[in-house]
Order: C-alpha cells, then sequence, then structure tokens
C-alpha cells in the first residue's frame, strides 16, 4: 500500500468542477508507467497504456472531484453564506473548512454557544442556509478574497484507524488510487487490449467527465471504480457491504453481464474474495458510460466505505489491495474468447 | 505580548475534565523559576505561590485546565464506542468529527449514516448523541475493548492555527487561554502575595476549585477565562454577550456569581486611563469558577475577566489576538494597582 500516493490523493482539493488540482498528482504518480497521458477540455484526465495487438480498448473510470459548498453571499460581518446539495449539513456545525478564494482560506462553521441555546432549540436540525463559514475576517477584506460561486471543501486530516483509513474524499480518490496502481501493474503484462485509466470529472453533479470523455476516447468496455456504502451503526448489512470483505460487484439490468461474470470467474480462480451488491442502475459514472454513442458495454466495481459525503469516509486497505488484484488478474485474463464473447452478444 | 507558543501547546494538549494531567505538566514546566512553590492536590488542580511572604492582600489567579469532550460508555458487537458529553455540549456538534481518544491518543472519528441512506425523516432531524459512534476501525468488540477500556476520555481532534492575521483557531480555547494568561503574568514581578490556582473540573460543576481555593483562600480573586461570544450573523445585537476585537469581556453578573462593585470599577477605570478597550458581558449566562471561590469561608472578593471567544464548547473555537493582549494588560496594570 503506497500511503503516500492515497494520502495525497485524498488531502488535495478537486471539488466539482475544479479537477485541475488533482491531474498534478495523478500525472506524477503514473510518470513513466503509461504511454499516453492528456488533460482534457471536460476536467477529466486520462493515462493509455498500450496492448498488443491492442485491437480493443478497456476504460477503467473512477472520477476526481469531491463534494463540496459554494458561497452563496457575504455577510456584512464579512461571515459566508453557502449552499450544498451533496452534503449532509449535519455534519458541518463544529468544524473547519476550506474557503477556495484566491487563495485557500481555513474557517469555521460555528454554531450559537452551548450556553445561549434552549433545550428545544438544540434539538432543531439547521439546514445549510442557517449556517456560515467564518474566517475571521471582515466583510471588507474577505471580499478581496472570497467571490459568489468560489467552493468551500472539508479539511483534510489522512488518519489510520488501527488498519482501516479515514479522510475526505476516499469517495472517490481510493478508485483512482486503484486504477493508477493497476497501470502500474502493466509494466509487468502486456495486455491484449489497450487499458486507459480514466479520471473523471463532475461525478458528482452530472457525470459529464464520463459522458463526454467516453464518447471521445471511444472506449470497447469499461469498468468504473467507485465506492459504495459500508457498513456501521445504524446501517446494516441490508443495504451496506463490511469492510475488509472484497470488492463489491454491481448486479442488475445497468451493467454488463458478460464483463461481471469474467470478473467473478477472476475473483474465484485467485481466491479474491468479493461481495454483491444488486440494484437496478449502479448510480457510478458507469450509468452514463453505458449509453454513449453506440453504448459500451461496462460494469462496476465498488469499495465499502464507512460515512459516505463526511470529511471522515473510511475505508479498509485490505479491500483497496483485493480491487487492484482483481483488476490486474481481469485485464490478464482477457482472451480471445472473451472478446469474441463480449462482442459476439453486443 | 501573546505568548502563541504556550497557547498553542495548552489548545492542543488533552485536558477533558478529570484527566488534566497533560495540561497540568505543560504549565508546570512554563511556570517553573517565575514562582517559590507549586503543588498539586488530591484532585489534580495545580496551585503555585508567589511572595507569599509579602504584606498586603493575598491575590489569586484563577483559570481552569480541563476542556468538555467525551467519555467511552459503551462498546456494541462490532467495536464501535458509544459514549456520554463531558460537560455542556451542543449535540448537533458531533457528527463528521474526528476525535482522539486516552493517553495513547487513539484516532477515531464520529460517523453518521451517509445522506444516501438517510429517510427524509432522518434527513430532517438533528441526531441525539446517545446515538452516535465512535468509529476506532477496530475488527470487533474484544479489540476495541482492549484498546479501548469503557471510562477512555475523548477529545477532539482539532489543530491550533492562526487563519488570518491575529486570528486563532483551536479547540479548549475555554479556558487554556486564562491558564496561559495566568503562567504569563506569573513572569510579571507584582509586590502582593499570589496564589495561582489552575484548577481542574470546572466544565462538570466548578469541582476543583471547591478545595483549591479552601486550602488557600485569597482576599481578592481574578477568574480569567475565554468566554462566550454570540458575535454572529441572525443573532439579535442584545444577544451577543460578547463582540470579538472590542477588548477584554467584564463580567457584572453571570448565572453564578455578582463580582465585586469596587474592584470592578477600579478594573474600569484602569481600563480608561491605560485607554485599554473593554466591554461588559451582556448576558448573565456561563458560571465560573469565581462562584466557587466568591462562597468560599467567609467569603472573597472576586471579578471574572475573559477573552471573547465564538464556539466555545465545541470542537473548534476562534479568538483575535487583540482581545488576547488586551486582556493580559489590563489584568497585569489591575494586580499592580492592588
Amino acid at each position: 500500500m503506497n500511503e503516500e500516493l492515497l494520502k495525497s490523493l485524498t488531502d488535495s482539493f478537486a471539488v466539482t468542477g475544479y479537477e485541475e488540482n488533482l491531474h498534478s498528482v495523478i500525472l506524477n504518480a503514473l510518470k513513466g508507467y503509461t504511454d499516453k497521458i492528456e488533460s482534457l477540455k471536460n476536467g477529466s484526465l486520462y493515462a493509455l497504456k498500450k496492448g498488443k495487438p491492442g485491437k480493443c480498448t478497456l476504460m477503467l473510470d473512477a472520477h476526481i472531484d469531491e463534494v463540496g459548498m459554494f458561497v452563496t453571499g457575504i455577510t456584512d460581518e464579512g461571515f459566508l453564506r453557502i449552499h450544498t446539495r451533496s452534503i449532509d449539513p449535519k455534519v458541518l456545525p463544529g468544524s473547519v473548512v476550506v474557503v477556495h478564494g484566491k487563495k485557500d482560506l481555513k474557517g469555521v462553521i460555528g454554531l450559537k454557544p452551548y450556553h445561549l441555546q434552549s433545550k428545544e432549540e438544540m434539538k432543531k436540525y439547521i439546514p445549510i442556509d442557517q449556517l456560515f463559514v467564518d474566517c475571521g475576517m471582515s466583510n471588507k477584506k474577505i471580499r478581496q478574497i472570497v467571490n459568489i460561486g468560489d467552493t468551500v471543501s472539508f479539511l483534510p486530516d489522512f488518519v489510520k484507524l488501527q488498519n482501516l483509513i479515514s479522510n475526505k474524499s476516499i469517495d472517490d480518490r481510493a478508485g483512482v488510487y486503484v486504477i493508477i496502481e493497476v497501470l502500474k501493474n502493466l509494466k509487468r503484462i502486456t495486455p491484449l487490449v489497450n487499458v486507459i485509466g480514466h479520471f473523471a470529472s463532475q461525478e458528482e453533479v452530472t457525470g459529464l467527465g464520463a459522458l463526454t470523455s467516453t464518447y471521445y476516447l471511444k472506449p470497447d468496455f469499461a469498468i468504473a471504480i467507485d465506492v459504495t456504502h459500508g457498513t456501521s451503526p445504524g446501517v446494516t448489512s441490508r443495504e451496506a457491504y463490511q469492510l475488509g470483505k472484497g470488492p463489491v460487484l454491481f448486479v442488475g439490468p445497468g451493467i454488463d453481464h458478460i464483463i461481471l461474470q469474467k470478473l467473478v470467474d477472476t475473483a474465484k480462480k485467485f481466491g479474491i474474495p468479493v461481495q454483491k451488491e444488486v440494484g437496478i442502475l449502479s448510480g457510478t459514472d458507469q450509468t452514463e458510460i453505458q449509453i454513449v454513442g453506440k453504448g459500451v458495454p461496462s460494469a462496476v466495481v465498488s469499495l465499502p466505505q464507512r460515512y459516505m459525503h463526511t470529511p471522515v469516509e473510511v475505508i479498509d486497505p485490505e479491500d483497496i489491495k483485493n480491487t487492484i488484484n482483481l483488476l490486474t488478474l481481469f485485464i490478464e485474463e482477457i482472451d480471445e474468447t472473451f472478446m469474441e464473447e463480449l462482442y459476439g452478444e453486443h | 505580548m501573546a505568548n502563541i507558543e504556550l497557547i498553542e501547546k495548552l489548545s492542543n494538549a488533552f485536558g477533558v475534565s478529570g484527566y488534566e494531567k497533560e495540561v497540568r505538566n505543560i504549565l508546570k514546566e512554563e511556570i517553573r523559576g517565575f514562582v517559590d512553590r507549586t503543588e498539586t492536590d488530591s484532585m489534580g488542580n495545580l496551585i503555585a505561590l508567589k511572595n507569599m511572604q509579602a504584606k498586603g492582600p493575598k491575590i489569586m489567579l484563577n483559570a481552569h485546565m480541563d476542556e468538555v469532550g467525551l467519555i467511552v460508555d459503551y462498546i456494541d458487537e462490532n467495536g464501535f464506542l458509544g459514549f456520554k458529553k463531558v460537560g455542556g455540549i451542543d449535540d448537533r456538534l458531533l457528527a463528521g468529527k474526528r476525535v482522539l481518544l486516552g493517553d495513547k491518543k487513539i484516532p477515531g472519528v464520529i460517523g453518521i449514516k451517509a445522506i444516501h441512506l438517510q429517510t427524509k425523516e432522518e434527513e430532517e432531524n438533528s441526531i441525539p448523541s446517545k446515538n452516535l459512534y465512535i468509529d476506532i476501525g477496530a475488527k470487533n468488540k474484544d479489540e476495541a475493548e482492549k484498546l479501548i477500556p469503557l471510562g477512555t476520555p475523548v477529545m477532539f481532534k482539532t489543530e491550533f492555527e492562526e487563519i488570518s492575521s491575529g486570528v486563532y483557531i483551536g479547540k479548549a480555547f475555554d479556558d487554556r487561554l486564562g491558564c496561559a494568561l495566568v503562567a504569563e503574568l506569573l513572569k510579571e514581578s507584582f509586590k502582593n502575595p499570589i496564589i495561582a490556582l489552575f484548577s481542574v473540573q470546572e466544565e462538570i460543576g466548578l469541582r476543583g476549585a471547591a478545595i483549591g481555593a479552601y486550602k488557600y483562600t485569597p482576599d481578592i480573586s481574578i477568574t480569567l477565562e475565554g468566554t462566550i461570544s454570540a458575535d454572529l450573523p441572525d443573532v439579535k445585537e442584545h444577544l451577543k454577550c460578547t463582540k470579538l476585537g472590542q477588548g477584554p469581556v467584564i463580567t457584572i453578573k453571570d448565572s453564578g456569581t455578582i463580582t465585586d462593585n469596587a474592584l470592578r470599577e477600579k478594573l474600569v477605570s484602569i481600563a480608561k486611563k491605560q485607554k485599554i478597550p473593554y466591554q461588559f458581558k451582556q448576558l448573565l449566562a456561563g458560571g465560573t469558577d469565581s462562584y466557587r471561590i466568591q462562597t468560599m469561608k467567609s467569603g472573597v472578593k472576586v471579578i471574572t475577566v475573559a477573552v471573547p471567544v465564538r464556539y466555545i464548547h465545541s470542537p473548534v473555537s476562534l479568538f483575535y489576538k487583540t482581545d488576547y493582549d488586551n486582556t493580559f494588560n489590563l489584568i497585569k496594570r489591575f494586580v499592580k494597582s492592588l
């Protein structure tokens, strides 16, 4: 496990629409490992590893954007009003956030003090429009740095919880990490197919990166690597998956069953533990990728993760390792028979 | 001017009520050589004495070492930790926070059910602290119990930092700012006998001061605090309690004390003469060790002076250096005048 890489991926800020920050981290990590690497105008980045004969192309997709907030106003006193649709406002009071103005500023989201609240008041849910960010600056001072529309993110803090790892934006930097490591593994293997690592923009909003890059890159088949819910108090194994029990394969009408079967077979052959998540549509980039152009057969491999869209997402490195192994072996196992089956079907 | 290095050390230290040792050690080290004697009593109060043979009224400088936090009271079958609150904390500040547990400062996080999985009702309701759990990454109950025995205290994991020129954030400014002020004041020379009482367990009922002020009872006591400010949007002008940047907060009355009129007037006249800004605490909320000290034996004359702080009793609070400096200067001149 390259903890340094996962740390720099999760510590970096890339609120949806501002993904460029992450490009340099990925470029550095992949230096010397791929045949081509290019930033796209949609905010995505892709890296290509050529196969032999490389008649077909597999795209591995993980999104680089993270959930965030936007500045909607500046009060007379200099506090920032914020908005978000992807974050539960219940996790915000009492936290430090980073405001991405002309420069990065730290700020506090606080509440009226305990001593001045009634018992009734303290039970009330506080919607996002009642919260504010305090950077300790006057209106005049902060206006020189922060504008309406600037983004705000959680404060990063990469922490080891025994064997687990916690930080902001593990969704989906864990997926990004997996793809980087798979591409690095391909140095040892010459795959039959070309492999593209697609580091997608704007998954948390519209799937813009997945939609437009897929059209541009024209992969023949694809796998999205994202996170799914992990079990925790109040979150049962009916709706979530256990950390440490392996990658989660999505099963349902929204994915390609030949790819899924190959993933299942590969896991079985090499003794990699996997879990299955049944749904209709995966709700990941894959849902967009599948219907681009003439259609892209695609599947989803997810990493179970606790407390999604909070500053303290938690993941098990064991699951990351198993996902890297599964995908590397999946690529290694791709043969003419599989390709014929995949294309005979579609 | 403000010893920011000391404030940083104190703010980052572990000191949930009843577990103040780390804070005590920092203070003991800081004041060494500036006082004649220090002692630690049965509850853990740190008492420092200076010029005790001198004539004149005995002056107590008081600040509490403890901070609000949590204590582990339950471990579930999967190794997640339930907790009680130590001191007054709004439950709504806890979800999504990072914490450190026990002497070994084992890291943990307070997670919540992802927003995607919440019902509409769950989404629109706050979460009581009894439904929140700390995740330390334990594999199971056994492992969790070995790492974190029941009763382990928990503090917020918040780094002290200057976020803008003269603006600082961190945890436990209530009352590590008071501790820093007292420690720095002890480095000054005064002609009166000085008793510094760094008390324990203020946040759970002003416990430490009860025995600290019994053993060394002063004639005059000054309690130094980091106090409530509701200097925030959507709060009416007369309900803000105190404002940042307006100087030391002088308490006339809070929930436990009416401070001494004559001493308070003297304090105000010094502030005016020295052109040190000051403000009166607007609301009668919050209690301090002053209550214990004022009611000790046949009674002690007390005043309470504080640095205004936003978001006290929360994982992260905020103060201005100018308020700290003005508080230090005012108290220094006040003590010299006695």
